[in-house]
């Protein structure tokens, strides 16, 4: 079964239509990448699959989005829970002004009362998942924005792994930091794979070429094309997706 | 090529007297507040003393102090903050971050707005007419700091709804996609990081309250009354109507203008301590909470 899927999806905001017949499907335990031009729906694409786009006005939806076969947008489903079973990482870092051991902890605290014992325990192996646990394991009690932007955007992805999602969607992650936190996250990336199924939007084509498996190319709410990334890159079979990769517009 | 650094621009003259004007503005404020003050001092310092703050007013208001009105305004102006507190930032926070921004939500920010606007007289008599005659609690500490409460919540819904609408929206978002329900986004992220814009409202319109004298005139303020009350159902005295008092009806007005002016710093006192209270609370809170 595949692990994420888009059955012709189309999305309005009001009258304006952002996704066109979208159809797309993901295996478990794959990084696909969601490229094209600014505007072209693949953030409003991202979204649908923990539901963000649903505090949009206007916002309305045809076709089927499956996680783990399941349709998501089905009236028994509670958003809510759904949220918490998919982690969402923003393009700006949005650590909560409380200390680095709460943040990690703010998606445990939500749910019924756990022992503190157990969220010490889940605390820790976010960090050490999130590849941040050296760095910060003497200050778990420091204020997390005294962490720099880097360090934040990790602790951001630990935040998300505390409550083991099945899925974890990436907003162009890297987009506001430096070139070696940007490293740190792309091999923290490769890392996370072996356990979870990601999603991540990104401007920069060369990362979607370093991370992803699949990548899919939007443009104007058309998914132009979608395939392996090797192949993608190598050989791409539409002349739009030739001439965004090559950086003829966009 | 040179760069031509040294080269002087030529001097913007409108620019300059705009900065001066609006300069010479701010401190002619400053000025005029220390004015007020100064001219407070001049006239009713020389009656301050702990006996004036802690004593009854003796020889039909004539001597003593005005421990009376002192801790009658206190009481009622405290009273109708908490309840006004309550019911503003509720109405705030359902405003800001509850309400479908329909037609409904468009109807209640008219009516705030409305609210704001009315006279304070007009409150006053609308306590007279529900709470001290309808409810029949008659004038009494009670009535006058529900009146006061609705004079304050036009002012506390506005200061709740910018306090909540000022949390960074990014980070509402990130607590919903972590999977936290919107009320629950409410009470650990925006409500914890609204708190010093919060207080620094609510001690500010008790100080605006503490002035209020019409709304008090018909449903709480006793002319002359010399005791404490004992429940929140009695009457009480309360220092704006104590001044007024004090200006018109006294026969002996050698002793009773300094007095007059001795109420009235103390009001301002109490007002300009509360500021400097909100500005401190508001500095820590924020340094606590980083924002």
């Amino acid at each position: 079964m595949y692990k994420l899927q888009a059955q012709s999806v189309s999305v309005w905001y009001g009258t304006h239509q952002a996704l066109y017949d979208v159809s797309l499907a993901l295996e478990r335990n794959h990084i696909l990448a969601l490229i094209g031009p600014s505007g072209c729906g693949k953030s409003t694409f991202l979204r649908l699959f923990n539901r963000m786009n649903d505090f949009i006005p206007g916002f309305r939806l045809t076709g089927k989005v499956l996680i783990d076969g399941e349709d998501i947008y089905a009236p028994s489903v509670d958003a809510v829970l759904l949220r918490r079973r998919v982690g969402m990482v923003f393009q700006k870092p949005t650590p909560f002004p409380f200390s680095i051991y709460e943040n990690v902890a703010y998606g445990l605290r939500l749910q019924n009362r756990l022992p503190e014992k157990l969220i010490r325990e889940r605390v820790g192996q976010a960090l050490q998942q999130a590849a941040l646990w050296d760095e910060v394991k003497d200050k778990l009690k420091k204020p997390a924005l005294s962490l720099s932007g880097g360090q934040q955007q990790r602790l951001c992805i630990a935040r998300a792994l505390a409550v083991r999602p099945s899925l974890i969607l990436m907003d162009e992650p890297t987009s506001a930091l430096d070139p070696i936190s940007t490293a740190k996250i792309e091999e923290l990336l490769a890392d996370l794979k072996r356990a979870y199924t990601i999603v991540i939007v990104t401007h920069n084509m060369q990362q979607a070429a370093r991370i992803s498996d699949y990548t899919a190319f939007f443009k104007d709410g058309h998914l132009i094309e979608y395939g392996r990334t090797k192949d993608f890159f190598t050989n791409p079979q539409h002349p739009e997706t030739l001439r965004y990769i090559t950086g003829r517009f966009g | 090529m040179p760069l031509h650094l040294q080269k002087r621009l030529p001097k913007r003259w409108g620019e300059a007297i705009l900065t001066f004007l609006v300069g010479a503005i701010s401190w002619s404020m400053l000025v005029a507040l220390a004015g007020v003050v100064g001219f407070l001092v001049y006239r009713g310092g020389k009656v301050l003393s702990w006996e004036f703050l802690t004593t009854p007013m003796r020889e039909g208001m004539q001597a003593g102090g005005i421990a009376p009105p002192l801790v009658g305004s206190l009481w009622v102006v405290t009273l109708a903050l908490l309840v006004g507190a309550l019911l503003g930032t509720a109405t705030g926070a359902y405003l800001s971050e509850f309400s479908p921004k329909g037609r409904l939500h468009r109807l209640i920010e008219l009516l705030v707005n409305t609210l704001a606007g009315i006279p304070s007289v007009v409150y006053g008599l609308f306590g007279l007419a529900l709470f001290v005659v309808a409810l029949g609690w008659g004038a009494s500490i009670l009535s006058g700091a529900l009146t006061l409460s609705l004079l304050s919540l036009p002012i506390l819904i506005r200061n709740a709804q910018e306090a909540f609408s000022g949390v960074s929206p990014d980070l509402k978002l990130a607590s919903i996609g972590m999977g936290a329900s919107p009320a629950q986004t409410f009470w650990r992220i925006t409500l914890r990081l609204a708190i010093p814009r919060l207080i620094t409202g609510y001690v500010l319109a008790m100080g605006r309250l503490l002035g209020e004298t019409a709304p008090i005139l018909f449903t709480v303020a006793a002319y002359y009354l010399p005791t404490y009350p004992q429940s929140p159902l009695e009457p009480t005295m309360m220092l704006p109507y104590h001044l007024y008092a004090l200006i018109t009806s006294g026969t002996n007005v050698a002793r009773t203008y300094p007095m007059a002016f001795g109420t009235a710093l103390v009001l301002v006192g109490i007002t300009l301590l509360l500021t400097t209270i909100a500005a401190i609370l508001r500095f820590r809170l924020k340094k606590q909470l980083h924002v």
